[in-house]
């Protein structure tokens, strides 16, 4: 066990640093190709003084001579990087805020998003899932199977879109006229993010973000519920005589869901991606609007930043998780 | 200015002056009542000196008062300042300021409150954005200085040689004695533009916490500023000039990108900008609630005159000839933007007139007689005309860009490419000399006054404007305009050098935007009024209904 | 996501592959359920007829889509021209035949190389374990901790300005998507090598590389394979979303996904057909392949049948 520790940690020191390197690599072929950052500052009416140039790229740690040579790696650079990393420092964005606070006042609102977008995703997926699996070869599974390929095959930025005029404006608007702004579903339905009701409006993006991945979350449940209904222990516990409710929530549903969790805490990568998309466009503050916002702003540092940022929280979480794991789990033994 | 500033120049100034209201203080009363706002991203430069960039200069422009304002025709109208300062020799200036003037903090508004403000502009390592304003002062070159081997040497600038200007004096409290490099007539006009607005001796003494809650002597003052959500100012209660009619104003932010007219449709915003694939169905549904406003932002065609194909005047001019402005205007603004004629906007800015550019229409066989006196006898075989754009995520500049090549290619037969450059380095490639095509660029201007389109893009020599320009004809011309002695005076002599752009063709002329605003029920539409030198309505008349 | 349904079925149900010489039959049987579907015949003449449009746009139109004539800004559908013109006079119809070809080139390579580096990647580490296995492992963990599209907007942010392309896109979206199907192809390997038959045939003197190839590769293949379809629809999914984000092709090019989003607006301001008409390519293309994938899935999932 205290071994299996050991190497876990190694492994996971090594992984920081060698996915902080490619980020850093990335960063630094950046500048080098696009030229520096700090130009952005001034913008195209102002011609900056070379010492207003240099007062500003020391701002952002762009100033280093070897940032004007394609290829190199920057390895000084590296390092220096890494030490500001440790004293938490990430850099700042055009207009001199740190990423960090940019980030941590932005944190709640992704986790609100996540939150519900989590619980529909889950909930409509293993519902879907568990009918299709129960009506198998029925005209509701198949129904429930095609309809959620067919919205997952649709790029979230329609959808969000679509929901922004067809629930935001039209339906929303139809609300407000008849049941007043002040109504909760008149404020459910507002066509952007309200920071005066965060949960309100956050509801409808968060179906939308939720869309995504519906199609492989029931797809997974409808199988796993199969295998488990044909299973030996489904068919025993039938053979006894259990009534068939209690087959199917006690035996059956419980242990169909073990693969869903899995899957559920493997999928927030991927809602990230989608993050991006749907609070720019909800105007959600959200970490996703960062990048959104970054994007469009050419501000690739700040893109770089927060990727790093998630990288290094995802990796923490995961070395947890195996820990945890490996002490709480009776049957694995690394040794 | 800014990057901002550019990329709001792709939404139009629409951004800025669009509004909204929130209805949940329909108890108050319309004095006490606030409007809401939307605002293109946190403002990152509140500092007076700093605050070129057009969201800062929003919030700059209402907790900030300067010498001066520009009126709806540019004019300039005196605020702080006594009156419209007049020099006998256009180097040294007094201006007379009124007394008994103060900060929100309690600080009088003196002179050496200009004076310290713009001291901390000029001093290049604040690195200020409005640094290059004050260059006409008197002993601004000694406030910046050189690295020695450029900015991505190792060695750092040295420290400039001074740290005030010397050509600025305070002689007392109301008295402001100016000395400028060089004559220049029309140097009271950009003392209305807001980096030459005076600040307290408490923010110069904490610039970090001025920044955040700017102390301002304006009519309003920061209250609450979330950033990233919203930005709300209050009406100074002490403010010795015109109250504002209404007493809260909240900006909600909406960054780049993030649709605001649903807000508007949804009657969450009381006064929005109207977004181009909106105009159609706006127009129908809100009437004259729809204000349509010209603004003086160019969008223009540079050339690199230190590339040899492009150093002949015909390449130019024949490109400029090839394309239908109007046609243009229809397809892609609905005909609502004004084709260019002229380097500078006429009718908006004092001095500048429609028509002095000689190249600014269609017409493909003059276009093709010129190109005809070219040394192979035409444009050169297979050579594709390449188009320098940045890569702004928005598309809108790539729009009218891709019309111009399109329009190039059906009325010349030249085919085009593009090089498409992202932005940091497109700005510094452009600086640099270092692209060899025609570029895309707009121009918004500073201050209101035809010489602010002319001097900072194309004057001061060839190392100094983007396109290599260079013409002594027209470098006398400025000369001339900035010693004449009289304003009215020195405007004749601009527009002789504006002429001369339009005979030279370093760049092309395309349109001035022109912006659509919807105003909503709660407002008293009758006080919207746009000021298209500020490039907005005038935010301080606003007056609830 | 349909990847990671792939990977978690591959981690956490680990089947039994039958024996190699029922491998054809597992296809063929496959094949003989899916003929017969509607679904799957509707989905594979919608995929070949937008595949043949990608190969050669110039049979479906004798228009040049980058002949933009601005006169005709908007114009309306007619005889010549089925979609009618855009805001700068191009022809529309054939702009959307063109645009396919991005579209479905992105899909196709970067699926070819997601499979064929996660693949080879994934078997060294499956079959060799040891150094092989820790190493790759590592690497995979370092692109994994990267979110895959997070991963391609930071890619293509930074070579934003690579030009017309479809390279850019393809590199950033390769980069990040194959430690999935590397993964997936570890784990069957790390099944397979342990199974009878593999024992049985390296003690009949069978080398490595006979081994991985044919013995375990036919049956680790399955999972991948069916997995294939839904890859390519997902991607370009992926594609036109970058595009939407201004991180995708660059004009003068045109993609599916780049008319999507430059013409959005459209809907509202009275020319709905400039968005519906690509965007009813791309949902029909990349719908056609999740459906087939589906199909496929199902068919080859001995459990399920």
């Amino acid at each position: 066990m205290g071994r299996y520790i050991i190497r876990r940690l190694l492994q996971a020191v090594l992984t920081l640093f060698l996915a902080l390197f490619l980020l850093h690599y990335l960063t630094t072929l950046s500048i080098q190709i696009n030229g520096n950052p700090a130009y952005a500052f001034f913008g195209a009416q102002i011609t900056p003084t070379p010492a207003q140039l240099q007062t500003v790229s020391e701002l952002y740690h762009t100033d280093h001579p070897c940032l004007t040579q394609p290829g190199n790696p920057c390895f000084g650079n590296f390092f220096d990087t890494m030490k500001r990393y440790a004293e938490g420092d990430f850099g700042k964005d055009l207009r001199f805020r740190p990423v960090t606070e940019l980030v941590a006042e932005r944190v709640p609102n992704t986790l609100r998003i996540f939150a519900v977008s989590t619980t529909v995703w889950a909930l409509a997926g293993i519902g879907l899932g568990m009918v299709a699996a129960m009506r198998r070869e029925k005209f509701m599974d198949y129904f429930i199977r095609l309809g959620t390929i067919v919205f997952g095959a649709v790029p979230i930025f329609l959808v969000v879109l679509g929901l922004k005029y067809v629930a935001g404006v039209w339906f929303g608007g139809w609300l407000r006229e008849n049941l007043g702004e002040e109504n909760a579903l008149s404020i459910i339905f507002l066509p952007s993010f309200d920071d005066q009701h965060p949960w309100l409006t956050i509801l409808v993006p968060g179906v939308a973000l939720s869309v995504i991945g519906a199609a492989g979350i029931a797809r997974l449940m409808r199988t796993s519920m199969l295998e488990n209904l044909r299973a030996d222990f489904v068919r025993t516990a039938k053979a006894k005589g259990l009534k068939p409710g209690r087959v199917m929530l006690a035996h059956t549903l419980r242990n169909s869901l073990i693969p869903v969790i899995t899957l559920i805490g493997l999928s927030f990568g991927g809602a990230l991606g989608g993050a991006v998309i749907t609070e720019g466009l909800w105007n959600v503050r959200g970490v996703g609007q960062l990048v959104f916002n970054a994007v469009r702003q050419n501000d690739t540092p700040i893109v770089i930043a927060v990727v790093t940022m998630l990288v290094i929280t995802f990796l923490l979480f995961s070395l947890l998780v195996d820990l945890l794991y490996a002490v709480l789990d009776p049957r694995i033994r690394y040794e | 200015m800014r990057a901002t500033r550019v990329i709001a120049l792709a939404v139009a100034t629409g951004l800025v002056l669009s509004a909204c209201g929130t209805s949940g203080d329909s108890g108050e009363s319309k004095t006490d009542g606030t409007i809401t706002l939307s605002m293109g991203t946190d403002p990152g430069h509140t500092l007076p000196p700093d605050g070129t960039e057009s969201v800062s200069s929003t919030l700059i422009n209402m907790v900030y008062d300067g010498l001066f304002d520009y009126d709806t025709s540019g004019k300039l109208v005196p605020v702080i300042a006594e009156a419209v300062p007049t020099s006998t020799d256009n180097i040294h200036w007094t201006i007379k300021i009124k007394s008994g003037l103060k900060f929100q903090n309690g600080e009088a508004v003196d002179a050496e409150s200009f004076v310290r403000a713009w001291n901390y502009g000029a001093y290049g390592p604040n690195a200020m954005g409005g640094n290059s304003f004050y260059s006409r002062i008197k002993g601004a070159a000694d406030m910046v200085s050189e690295d020695p081997d450029g900015p991505d040497g190792p060695k750092t600038a040295p420290e400039p040689k001074a740290k005030e200007l010397t050509g600025l004096k305070a002689t007392d409290a109301t008295t402001i004695d100016i000395e400028l490099e060089k004559a220049f007539s029309g140097f009271p006009t950009m003392l209305g533009y807001l980096v030459f607005f005076p600040m307290a001796k408490a923010c110069l003494d904490a610039v970090d916490a001025c920044k955040e809650k700017p102390i301002g002597n304006g009519p309003f003052q920061l209250k609450t500023w979330d950033k990233g959500v919203a930005l709300t100012i209050e009406r100074w209660e002490d403010y010795a000039g015109t109250k504002p009619a209404y007493k809260t104003l909240t900006w909600k932010i909406f960054p780049d990108g993030a649709p605001t007219f649903p807000d508007f449709e949804a009657g969450q915003l009381d006064m929005e900008a109207v977004p181009e694939e909106n105009y159609q169905s706006a127009k129908g549904t809100y009437g004259d609630r729809m204000l349509e406003v010209p603004t003086p932002s160019l969008s223009y065609i540079g050339f690199p005159l230190y590339d040899d194909f492009y150093k002949q005047k015909e390449v130019r001019q024949a490109l400029s000839l090839a394309v239908d402005r109007d046609l243009l205007n229809e397809a892609l603004y609905q005909g609502r933007y004004t084709p260019a004629t002229s380097f500078s906007p006429p009718g908006i800015i004092p001095g500048a007139i429609a028509d002095t550019c000689g190249y600014c229409k269609l017409d493909v066989d003059k276009a093709k007689e010129l190109l005809a006196k070219l040394p192979g006898g035409g444009w050169p075989e297979g050579k594709k005309l390449k188009l320098w754009i940045n890569t702004a995520a928005s598309g809108a500049n790539e729009k009218w860009v891709k019309a111009f090549g399109d329009q190039v290619k059906q009325n010349l037969g030249i085919d085009y490419e593009y090089e498409l450059v992202e932005w940091n380095a497109y700005l510094a490639k452009t600086q640099a000399h270092e692209v060899d095509g025609p570029y895309r660029l707009g121009w918004s201007p500073d201050y209101a006054l035809i010489e602010n389109y002319l001097t900072p893009v194309w004057g001061g020599g060839a190392a100094n404007n983007r396109s290599g320009y260079e013409n002594p004809e027209f470098t006398a011309a400025l000369e001339a305009g900035d010693t004449a002695p009289t304003l009215d005076e020195a405007i004749l002599k601009y527009q002789e050098a504006e002429k001369i752009l339009g005979e030279d063709m370093p760049g092309i002329p395309m349109f001035y935007s022109t912006t659509a605003t919807v105003v909503g029920e709660r407002l008293d539409l009758d006080s919207v009024v746009i000021n298209p030198v500020l490039g907005g309505a005038d935010l301080r008349l606003l007056k609830l209904k | 996501m349909s990847d990671t349904t792939e990977l978690i079925r591959a981690a956490t149900a680990p089947s039994s592959p039958p024996p190699p010489d029922k491998v054809r039959s597992l296809w063929s049987d496959a094949f003989h359920v899916l003929r017969k579907r509607p679904v799957v015949i509707a989905s594979t003449v919608i995929i070949v007829a937008m595949i043949a449009i990608a190969a050669f746009p110039g049979l479906f139109t004798s228009e040049d889509p980058e002949d933009c004539r601005l006169e005709r800004f908007f114009g309306s559908p007619s005889a010549g021209h089925w979609f009618g013109f855009d805001q700068f006079g191009c022809d529309y119809w054939s702009m959307t035949m063109y645009g396919a070809r991005p579209s479905i080139v992105v899909g196709l390579v970067t699926t070819v190389l997601i499979v064929v580096v996660g693949g080879v990647l994934g078997a060294i580490a499956g079959y060799y374990g040891g150094i092989w296995d820790t190493l790759v492992s590592r690497v995979i963990d370092v692109f994994n901790a990267i979110p895959f599209v997070l991963g391609a907007i930071l890619i293509l942010a930074i070579w934003r300005s690579a030009g017309d392309t479809v390279w850019p896109t393809i590199l950033a979206l390769a980069v990040f998507g194959w430690p999935v199907t590397a993964r997936m192809l570890r784990a069957s390997f790390i099944e397979a090598r342990g199974l009878d038959y593999v024992h049985a045939a390296r003690s009949l003197g069978a080398s490595d590389r006979r081994l991985m190839f044919r013995h375990i590769f036919p049956n680790a293949m399955a999972p991948m394979m069916s997995g294939v379809p839904l890859m390519i629809g997902g991607l370009i999914e992926a594609e036109a979303t970058l595009s939407f984000l201004g991180l995708g092709l660059k004009p003068p090019a045109v993609t599916w996904g780049s008319m999507i989003s430059n013409n959005v607006a459209t809907l509202i301001s009275g020319h709905p057909l400039l968005l519906i008409a690509p965007a009813t390519f791309l949902l029909a293309t990349t719908i056609s392949f999740a459906l087939l994938g589906d199909a496929i899935r199902d068919a080859l999932d001995p459990k399920l049948r």
